[in-house]
């Protein structure tokens, strides 16, 4: 089917034998067969969300996903398109109920570092408390820099079946460089400076992974229960308003970051029981290169400074630290036996659980 | 040691008496008392990028994930496996402008797309809004895979072009997002899937000069150049809105590849001839029909601008006044880059489309 003005078109530009060498007849994809033509999304209360447009086949993130191209779930194959690398087929490996929520939700949620957090509310401070706020800083800055950097690195990674996951991910990422920036600016916003970086133990953990899911589980299961649990003790360690509001917001983060992990973990002991010993092996690494990071004075001492109110309180701070631990610990593994999998199966690392045996001193 | 202060209470009572190490205490007095304060934009990163904080080292050998003016531990594990150890390799004067920009302006798919605008449309027109979309969700799907391949190999000496990124791929999922969304939401669906060939030319870029003049500059100047036609693609107010919003993203990410191939131009011109290459190369396949000449996609955007497939051949000239506007603004691009001299080397196909030299 060509026409007068079609002729002209192609004499103009030149492509004309590519278009009839390819198009056959025109518009021979204006049909509607193999696809879903008819079906419709509707926007809910808050909007289309992404779980809105899960209709139809649309909706079916299969077990195993057969396309290494780019192709969209529920498009028609090309079967010209080249393989684009990925390298994550399966379902079991990624998968999250709450994905499609969460992303959402972290779109909803979303701040501003640079104008959300009242930084004029900052006021000098005593030295030691201070050195202790950036030494905090400088340490959450730099692993949720690392975070990012790990977990966008498995993006490319995971095939278009599960693009729920991708998309949450995005969220993630994009957040992970937030507290990295945030936290940076704390540092550097009232007269102290950039304090040591962490040991990285644990990061070097994260990297090592050799599956998403060993990732994650060092990320969003236990380093985010340890987060989660520090930030929620925002208003102990903050001395003004700015951050009070920088742990606010970073718990709320946080703790998609947690259900994301925790959601995963559920879905494979629901799915892929059979991979339950490999999985607490990478618990059981991941546990171990956190105490090694934990038992640093640089992740300790900060913590004792700010909990006890300066370096005259170093009982009552180191006491304060001691229950953090523990409500820590206590987070990471109601996390697990909420996802189905009770650490009672495996030993808890000792060092974490003398923080759970013992009773806190009043 | 805080060793023994972060054991049980009990072994901790015992061992609390030596003291603690705080090493951490001791920040350097010529640190002490700097503030960085927030401008009209709030505190921003170029409000921390200073003293210490702010000086970019031309080359970099931190392996460790430690931001740019963090101090180095001792025994820290070398954990970054980064492939781009110079400042001209990643660079962009704009990137952490471009970073605070991309946070304030984020936006929602779900909320601030006014879906309801949407009506049945004609199947034809219908077909050819989803055939579009099927198109751009597989070129968001790269552009957002992309940088997320690079992030872990950037020095964190250059942390502002990581985070850049990391916006990037927030964007990018957010595109990938509205365009499955508009292609579910009106009874049309998901079509015919593209060749992908340009696209994985990016994705295969082994350099980040090369990934990002091909992805920022090339491709996604291409797209760019398309949405900025939005008005005339759309066919309501909610089509109109993603192409705006969409284009406002895109500008940002090709400011960074634009600053960063000026910034490595002036500071290595000796890898001019090189860049050329890699733009000779994505060029003749441009050119060679692969994505932005897929006949789906060009038969449905000449629908779209035609108004129906009986006007499809008026459809097609417009679309070659975008694919005109593409290649100029294209050129325009390189030649804020320093690379004016592309308007010679460029493939004849592409260069056909070429406005004389203002
Ligand atoms: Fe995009
Ligand atoms: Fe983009």
């Amino acid at each position: 089917m060509t026409s007068k003005n079609t002729e002209q078109f192609d004499a103009a530009t030149g492509p004309r034998d590519r278009l009839t060498l390819t198009s056959g007849e025109r518009f021979a994809w204006m049909t509607n067969e193999h696809t879903e033509w008819g079906i419709r999304a509707r926007p809910g209360e808050r909007g289309l969300r992404l779980a809105d447009i899960n209709i139809g086949s649309y909706g079916e993130a299969p077990d195993v996903w057969p396309y290494d191209t780019e192709i969209p779930r529920g498009a028609l194959p090309n079967d010209t398109a080249e393989g684009m690398g990925y390298s994550i087929f399966e379902k079991q490996e990624v998968w999250a109920e709450s994905c499609a929520e969460l992303y959402e939700d972290a779109i909803q949620a979303r701040w501003v570092s640079a104008t959300d957090i009242p930084w004029a509310s900052l006021a000098p401070l005593p030295r030691e408390i201070e050195a202790a706020v950036c030494q905090l800083s400088t340490d959450l800055s730099q692993r949720a820099y690392a975070a990012g950097a790990c977990v966008s690195g498995w993006l490319q990674q995971i095939s278009y079946g599960y693009l729920e996951v991708k998309s949450y991910l995005a969220t993630q990422i994009f957040e992970h460089s937030r507290h990295a920036e945030a936290f940076r600016k704390r540092t550097l916003a009232n007269g102290g400076a950039l304090g040591i970086e962490p040991p990285n133990a644990f990061t070097q953990r994260c990297m090592e992974a050799m599956n998403f899911s060993e990732a994650l589980l060092c990320i969003d299961v236990l380093e985010a229960a340890f987060q989660v649990t520090l930030f929620e003790a925002g208003d102990e360690l903050a001395h003004n308003d700015a951050e009070r509001e920088l742990y606010r917001r970073s718990l709320g983060d946080k703790l998609r970051h947690l259900q994301y992990g925790r959601d995963h973990l559920a879905w494979i002991a629901q799915h892929a029981p059979q991979r339950s010993k490999e999985l607490q092996r990478y618990l059981a690494k991941a546990e171990h290169a956190l105490v090694a990071d934990l038992e640093q004075p640089i992740s300790s001492e900060p913590l004792i400074v700010l909990f006890g109110g300066g370096l005259d309180s170093i009982d009552r701070g180191a006491a304060r630290l001691h229950a953090l631990r523990r409500a820590q610990v206590e987070r990471y593994l109601q996390t697990l036996r909420e996802a189905g999998f009770d650490h009672d199966a495996f030993p808890l690392h000792s060092h974490l659980a003398a923080f759970v045996e013992q009773p806190v001193e009043a | 040691m805080a060793i023994e202060v972060e054991r049980p209470v009990g072994e901790q009572q015992r061992d609390l008496s030596p003291g603690l190490d705080l090493a951490w205490l001791n920040l350097p007095d010529g640190e002490w008392g700097v503030r960085a304060e927030p401008g009209r934009k709030g505190l921003t990163l170029d409000a921390i990028a200073a003293g210490r904080a702010g000086v970019v080292p031309e080359a970099s050998r931190n392996y460790s994930m430690r931001l740019r003016g963090v101090r180095e531990g001792k025994g820290t594990l070398r954990v970054s496996p980064y492939t781009s150890p110079s400042q001209s390799d990643v660079w962009s004067d704009n990137a952490m402008m471009l970073y605070e920009e991309a946070v304030q302006r984020q936006w929602s798919s779900a909320t601030d797309i006014p879906w309801i605008s949407i009506q049945p449309l004609r199947d034809d027109v219908e077909f050819a809004m989803c055939q579009l979309c099927t198109f751009l969700t597989e070129v968001e799907f790269i552009a957002g895979d992309t940088p997320g391949k690079w992030l872990p190999r950037i020095s964190p000496d250059y942390y502002e072009v990581g985070m850049f990124l990391t916006t990037q791929i927030m964007d990018e999922a957010r595109h990938e997002d509205v365009f499955r969304k508009r292609a579910l939401v009106n009874g049309g669906g998901l079509l015919q899937q593209g060749p992908g060939y340009g696209l994985r030319k990016i994705l295969e870029a082994a350099d980040f000069t090369e990934m990002s003049a091909l992805m920022h500059v090339q491709g996604e100047g291409f797209v760019q150049s398309m949405f900025r036609m939005g008005e005339l693609l759309g066919q309501n107010d909610a089509e109109k809105r993603i192409f705006r919003l969409c284009a406002q993203d895109e500008s940002r990410h090709l400011a960074f590849g634009v600053m960063h191939l000026k910034y490595t131009i002036e500071k290595e011109p000796w890898r001019r001839e090189e860049i050329h290459a890699y733009l000779d190369k994505s060029e003749r396949d441009l050119a060679e029909g692969t994505d932005i000449s897929f006949i789906p996609v060009f038969e449905a955007i000449s629908v779209l601008l035609g108004g129906g497939k009986e006007h499809f051949d008026e459809g097609a000239q417009k679309f070659m006044a975008i694919r005109k506007k593409q290649v100029n603004e294209y050129m325009h691009r390189l030649e804020v880059a320093g690379l004016g001299d592309r308007r010679e080397r460029m493939v004849p196909e592409l260069a056909v489309y070429l406005d004389p030299p203002r």
